[in-house]
């Protein structure tokens, strides 16, 4: 077969790739070719792209009342194998993603040595509120946060303390929904910080956690 | 300091908190869920039709995603789209196994799916390009919609939509083709605008 006879037969395919229809000795055939052909693989992720597209807009659906505690639940009786951190090489990408706020400039920061990435788990007793903090890069550090609430929140601040317990707050935003998501660029080193708080407008404390140590 | 709100980094939130996963944070994971989980499991119940069995279908899927939060890979797409594809696959395959043939969607399946306005947490970066989808997918002729439709979202190959749909699978490969081919030229001229 011909090169271009081989990409013809490939692109027959190449949807059916994308959206998981395709199998056996078709799909290593496809895949195979892909691998090795630059103008198919990027049809490929062309079409992937729209593959991807139509999946997200399948309607979202609440689950069943009780859905989070029983993945919790699940997930605690599994957890044995799971739950042993592993190093992600991709994460270092996403640090380096949400550090440089700019999509297209990971590829240029993996090759760097990856920034430190430090996170903390926002939670508040006796309060329906949880969230999680992921703090990356060194100088300027990046906040990127969400949130969780049962209630509306309305405006809340975003406060980080340092190892000094100086509490900073680093700006403010709108939860007037279930969820919020949340980033900013700090002026403190990421290794001098120590915890991160959500503060409601009256300064009381909707939800802290301490940042776990750099990684 | 920065302040404004930053909600165009949705992209980039779904990657820290997956990073946070990969990296043993199991709270990370519970932020993951309640962020997901209304559209995990709504992909599910589209394809199974059963609340029960969808609901299997989404913690199996939540549970892999945690599980190999290691092994996504950024540069393939985004981390939704991961998680989607994740959820449709093990939604297909439970439809397959529980009824050894597979899904037939609705009528009203490939009516709604364009239909729909888009919902309170679909306003940032990544849904509007779902909305120019959503309309691009409106202006397809019905039969081109519901072959696209029925290969993306439920996994059928030409093969299973010619049956399906009872035409020729000359006629299915070249609905999906075109189908395709429109929706890349109409999404392509929007962005253009
Ligand atoms: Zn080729």
């Amino acid at each position: 077969m011909k090169a271009g006879e081989r990409c013809a037969a490939a692109r027959e395919d190449l949807f059916e790739l994308a959206t998981g229809a395709l199998s056996g000795r078709r799909r290593s055939a496809v895949l195979e070719h892909v691998a090795s052909c630059p103008l198919c693989a990027s049809e490929l992720a062309e079409l992937t792209a729209i593959a991807d597209g139509l999946l997200s807009l399948a309607p979202a659906a609440e689950p069943p009342v009780g859905f989070e505690a029983r993945v919790a639940a699940a997930w605690s009786a599994r957890a044995p194998v799971a739950r042993r951190p592993r190093r992600a090489l991709w994460c270092a990408a996403a640090a380096g993603l949400v550090a440089l706020g700019a999509i297209g400039g990971w590829l240029v920061s993996s090759a760097s040595t990856p920034p430190p990435v430090r996170t903390a788990v926002l939670v508040r007793a006796n309060t329906a509120v949880t969230g999680t903090a992921v703090v990356t890069g060194a100088a300027p550090a990046r906040l990127v946060m969400t949130l969780s609430s049962s209630r509306p929140l309305g405006e809340v601040r975003c406060a980080v303390t340092t190892r000094a317990h100086r509490r900073i707050v680093v700006g403010s935003f709108w939860m007037d929904g279930p969820t919020g998501a949340w980033s900013a660029t700090l002026s403190v080193p990421t290794d001098e910080l120590a915890a991160v708080s959500v503060l409601s407008s009256t300064g009381a404390v909707v939800a802290s956690g301490r940042l776990d140590s750099a990684r | 300091m920065a302040s404004e709100p930053d909600l165009s980094s949705e992209r980039a939130l779904d990657e820290a908190l997956l990073c946070s996963i990969a990296l043993g944070d199991e709270r990370a994971g519970l932020a993951f869920v309640r962020r997901f989980q209304s559209r995990v499991f709504g992909l599910a119940l589209l394809i199974v039709r059963d609340r029960a069995l969808a609901e299997d279908v989404a913690q199996e899927a939540l549970w892999r995603v945690f599980r190999h939060a290691d092994a996504y890979d950024p540069r393939r797409g985004a981390v939704s789209a991961w998680v989607l594809t994740i959820t449709r696959n093990l939604a297909i395959d439970a439809v397959r196994v529980r009824r050894q043939q597979p899904t037939d969607p609705h009528d009203e399946v490939f009516v709604r799916l364009v239909a729909l306005q888009p919902g309170p947490d679909e306003q940032a970066e990544g849904r509007q390009a779902a909305a120019m989808l959503r309309a691009a997918l409106a202006q397809l002729p019905i039969a081109q919609r519901r072959a696209v439709v029925r290969a993306a979202i439920y996994g059928q190959s030409a093969t299973e939509i010619a049956a399906a749909e009872q035409i020729p699978l000359g006629t299915a490969k070249s609905r999906v083709r075109l189908a395709v081919a429109r929706l890349r030229g109409l999404v392509a001229s929007e962005e253009e605008r």
